[in-house]
């Protein structure tokens, strides 16, 4: 093999191109040497035109005038050099997946690029059977009950040990990053942990639409629906991207109903109550609730709390002194991912600058975070954004009027401003017109209430929330 | 005056390097950036900052480091590609590291959003390392998608601490040299009372310094540079 060519018109491409431009259309290009043709892998269609529009002539002219020799000529594909090894799984559980075979036709040949040098491949489920599998860091041990997804938690068990015959399919909602994507693995781990041989599929429904459009592409179309439709469990995230895909839409009615009918477990979550996703066609919204609907809602003080202590253990093998946990979950009320990325950081710190993990130290790595939320989180700005939300005047809010328009978001803007600030409630019933503390504990208790009992009230809190305290 | 001879227009140019980086008080950074690139290391790393805060260098660099070590990166600038296809993104995720830069410059455009949120799970089913930058935090980076925001702060977060006088005299001298030109240490410190503390402004200025100074055949010194500033 000889990659020397390549190398020496990366060398004079680079004093052409500036820099930005060369790593970004020419580094990541991937040699391939058969013989004297250097074959340049491109990701895709559109780096592929790029180069072809704007550097082939010019790579062209090298070989011929600048000495570097070894090739003839030169062709461009979409494909990736074949490759053995993989990053090593990233400290957080996220995938790190073996690499299949090659995308390019052709393996013989020389290979210039590719991850290098050997290291630890993943800890994921072996997909034997080349299934787009389920994360083993995912399964319910590592799951923190409470009490908002105790009744997903429980469902998510009953299904793991009756696959296709409790709840079927089994449809899980709830806000960005509070753990849908882990509960749904953890069901897929259970059910391959009492049945090793069962066929468990995960896919977001991104990568559902991509294969399927792929599969189009190369009239494989056939082969693809056999794939989906040969799994005893087919776990698809974030349904909502379906949302205008009408061919995707159809593809996927009808392998749901394949699966439905042979009994075998469907599982999907989405960001909203299936009868909510905007785009997506009745019959599938009505199939979604064929089953078991649960949602997942963010996690209250405590159980926030109990996951910081349990995600440090698992990331960092650390056990984190619970009044710092008690401060971050404090801090950071959005959901899960920035809950981690808040202890990420505090971890990051500490190890580099070998303090213990105090309330102190964690305050100051979070400094900025922090002061950007108070900033954020004042009584004027959180009717402000409660007007805003709900399309009513801010003068609205702190009048007398009564009407359940005005009304019920000045309870919200209530509720928020307890849950938010260290306001008294005397404080917090004079900003919003002089209303009296019990005023503001009536608002409180009430919208609490209606958070159980009303998805509506309870999403308008949620995104609200989210909104003052991301 | 004398025009002096032109300069060809060949410039002396070596890629960027994480240790061509002043980082000052920014030293977790670079063991943040370092680990990146270990077994077991950070899946994702989100640097911001202002402006001439260096965040071009770090991703650059860190894709060279990547290099060294035989991966193959895809760095991807974004104010340069959100006015091509998204379809840009599409097997992204076979590159171990993919650097995203000025990553805010994707916020706000719907389809560049989605894109993004799909390589971005592609990238981490497929192990591979993410690095991005912008000039706000994730949570104020202006991005529409909940599912991409919320996707953005999972990693650690970095902000970038600005240099003190001293580190900036420093990273002037580093600038000069990677366009190999001697720039002594009272020339630095002249530039920056007297000029923009704007990092990218001063690497403009040393720029045109550096055409002068070769035009002219004139080494950096104080009265040459007095002159510059006077004449630009």
């Amino acid at each position: 093999m000889n990659t020397n060519t390549w190398d020496c018109l990366l060398k004079h491409l680079a004093r052409d191109i500036p820099e930005q431009q060369f790593n970004t259309w020419i580094r990541p290009l991937q040699c391939v040497q058969n013989e004297d043709r250097l074959r340049l892998m491109a990701p895709n269609a559109f780096v592929l035109d790029w180069v072809k529009k704007n550097y082939l002539e010019r790579l062209r002219s090298y070989l011929n005038d600048s000495g570097c020799i070894g090739a003839a000529s030169i062709s461009l594909e979409i494909g990736s050099a074949p490759r053995n090894e993989i990053p090593a799984a990233p400290s957080d559980g996220s995938a790190g997946v073996a690499v299949r075979s090659a995308t390019s036709s052709t393996n013989s040949g020389a290979v210039s690029n590719g991850y290098g040098r050997p290291l630890q491949t993943a800890d994921r489920t072996p997909a034997a059977d080349d299934l787009p599998s389920t994360n083993q860091e995912f399964n319910f041990d590592t799951f923190v009950e409470g009490k908002s997804n105790q009744l997903a938690r429980a469902a998510g068990i009953q299904v793991g040990e009756n696959p296709g015959r409790m709840y079927n399919p089994l449809f899980i909602y709830g806000g960005v990053g509070l753990g849908k994507t882990h509960l749904m693995h953890a069901v897929g781990n259970l059910i391959k942990h009492n049945d090793p041989t069962a066929r468990v599929m995960y896919m977001h429904s991104e990568s559902f639409v991509a294969g399927m459009v792929k599969a189009l592409q190369h009239g494989t179309i056939e082969n693809y629906k056999r794939h989906v439709r040969s799994v005893n469990a087919l776990l698809i995230d974030d349904v909502q991207f379906f949302a205008g895909k009408e061919r995707s839409q159809e593809e996927f009615f009808h392998t749901f109903n394949a699966l439905f009918e042979t009994r075998q477990q469907i599982i999907l979550t989405s960001d909203r109550f299936p009868k909510e996703v905007e785009g997506l066609e009745d019959r599938l919204k009505s199939r979604f609730g064929w089953g078991l609907t649960v949602s997942i809602d963010p996690p209250d003080l405590e159980t926030r709390v109990a996951i910081l202590m349990s995600k440090s253990l698992q990331l960092f093998n650390i056990e984190l002194p619970s009044e710092v946990a008690f401060f971050i979950g404090k801090h950071v009320r959005s959901n899960i991912r920035e809950l981690e990325g808040a202890l990420r950081r505090i971890n990051a710190n500490a190890q580099f600058t070998g303090n213990e993990i105090s309330v102190d130290f964690a305050r100051e790595a979070l400094r900025d975070m922090i002061d950007a939320q108070a900033r954020m989180v004042t009584l004027d700005n959180i009717q402000k954004t409660v007007a805003e939300y709900f399309k009513i005047r801010v003068s609205d809010l702190l009048s007398s009027k009564r009407n359940r328009t005005i009304a019920r978001p000045r309870q919200i803007a209530m509720a928020l401003s307890k849950e938010l600030t260290n306001h008294s409630l005397p404080e917090i019933g004079d900003s919003f017109g002089g209303r009296d503390h019990t005023t503001v504990l009536y608002a409180t208790r009430r919208i609490a209430e209606l958070r159980e009992a009303d998805v509506r009230v309870a999403e308008d809190y949620n995104n609200l929330l989210r909104t003052l305290s991301s | 005056m004398n025009p002096g001879q032109l300069p060809l227009g060949l410039e002396v140019r070596s890629p960027s390097r994480l240790d061509d980086f002043v980082f000052g008080d920014n030293e977790a950074l670079l063991q943040l950036l370092q680990r990146q690139l270990q077994e077991h290391g950070e899946s994702q790393l989100y640097i911001h900052g202002p402006r001439g805060s260096g965040r071009s260098h770090l991703l650059l660099g860190q894709c060279n480091a990547a290099r060294e070590i035989g991966w193959t990166p895809a760095y991807l600038p974004g104010g340069d590609i959100a006015t091509l296809s998204p379809g840009l993104l599409e097997g992204m995720e076979q590159y171990p590291l993919i650097a995203i830069d000025d990553v805010e410059r994707l916020a706000g455009k719907e389809d560049w959003e989605q894109a993004l949120f799909g390589l971005f799970n592609r990238a981490r089913e497929r192990g591979a390392r993410l690095l991005f930058s912008g000039d706000k935090p994730p949570s104020t980076a202006g991005f529409d998608l909940p599912d991409l925001s919320s996707r953005l702060a999972w990693g650690v977060t970095y902000r970038i601490k600005p240099l003190q006088d001293l580190q900036r005299e420093l990273l002037l001298i580093r600038i000069a040299r990677r366009r190999g030109l001697h720039m002594p240490a009272e020339v630095a410190r002249y530039l920056l009372q007297r000029h923009s503390r704007d990092v990218s402004e001063l690497a403009r200025l040393i720029e045109r310094l550096d055409r002068d100074s070769l035009a002219e055949q004139r080494r950096l010194t104080i009265p040459f540079v007095r002159d510059r500033l006077l004449n630009q």
